[in-house]
């Protein structure tokens, strides 16, 4: 019992052959290699591909509220597009009638201006 | 499951019989327990399985479940925080359980469940070491490779955990150690 020897000497002490013999292999149970194969091939089964009933629910629900908020969202996005063609028709007419209206008012200067009457602050 | 990643049922079953006790063992002597050992075991085999793992002859084979049994029995060891004591009494208790076995190999068989015993009380960083040295013969510079830890430091738990095991023993079987 000086310390160890198994580094510096190539036969191992009696220590060591007794430590080598006790820990020899031990066996494992009889079914070792059968629970083993199991296990293998109950492994490389394909996964179901029928979903349970939870977990279809719930992405049929997962769908339905997807669908409703991209309705939600085209009906925005169309909503305000067509406001956006009232507002530029508006003011398409306005321009228009502001238009026709200067036009009318040239006119009847002229006249006007024609017949010696002057509009002009004097 | 005729021929899956690489390996063919039977071949499979052949090589799980081969290196079944030397993956079994060193899963019990790192956890202590018999049910977690197996259970650690037939996990190697079957990450072995899963990994399609080309094993390039028999030492590489040993090297690869010798190193996936010494991780995966440490995790095991680790998740369960704690030390069985009985591990060495049940081996005991399974050599005489046919009721013939004489003096000198129950006082063999003694000897023996009472260095297992020391065994489990050496800390896992010493024990790991102790267990491929002197349960499946490696020499340091393999068991280095093995736990991708320095020469050095291999040596120096190997010393360490032999040391220990010597005093404990010199203490405890006066009867069985001279």
């Amino acid at each position: 019992m000086n310390g160890p020897k198994y580094l510096d000497e190539e036969q191992p002490d009696e220590f060591e052959q007794k430590l080598t013999q006790a820990m020899r292999h031990a066996v494992p149970s009889a079914s070792f290699a059968d629970a083993v194969m199991q296990r293998v091939a109950s492994d490389v089964k394909p996964p179901a591909r029928v979903l349970p009933m939870p977990t279809r629910w719930r992405t049929m629900q997962a769908w339905a509220a997807g669908a409703v908020a991209a309705t939600l969202l085209v009906g925005v996005a169309v909503q305000q597009m067509h406001r956006r063609q009232e507002r530029a028709q508006a003011t398409r007419q306005f321009e228009i009638a502001t238009q026709i209206e200067q036009q009318a008012l040239d006119r009847t200067r002229e006249k006007l201006s024609r017949s010696g009457i002057s509009l002009e602050p004097r | 499951m005729s021929a899956v990643l690489g390996f063919e049922a039977t071949q499979f079953r052949s090589l799980v019989e081969e290196h079944q006790r030397m993956v079994f063992s060193i899963a019990l002597r790192v956890t202590g327990d018999r049910s977690v050992a197996e259970e650690v075991a037939q996990d190697v085999f079957l990450e072995l399985y899963r990994s399609g793992e080309r094993l390039q002859g028999p030492d590489h084979t040993r090297f690869w479940l010798r190193r996936v049994a010494v991780h995966r029995a440490t995790d095991a060891l680790r998740r369960a925080a704690h030390r069985p004591e009985t591990a060495a009494e049940e081996w005991m208790e399974e050599q005489h359980s046919d009721g013939t076995a004489d003096a000198n190999a129950i006082t063999s068989a003694a000897m023996e469940a009472r260095l297992e015993e020391l065994l489990q009380a050496l800390p896992e960083t010493l024990r790991i070491p102790v267990v491929l040295r002197y349960q499946e013969d490696m020499l340091p510079e393999e068991i280095a490779k093995l736990l991708g830890q320095p020469l050095a430091t291999v040596k120096s738990h190997l010393q360490r955990g032999l040391q220990l095991l010597r005093r404990k023993a010199a203490v405890t079987m006066k009867e069985y150690v001279r």
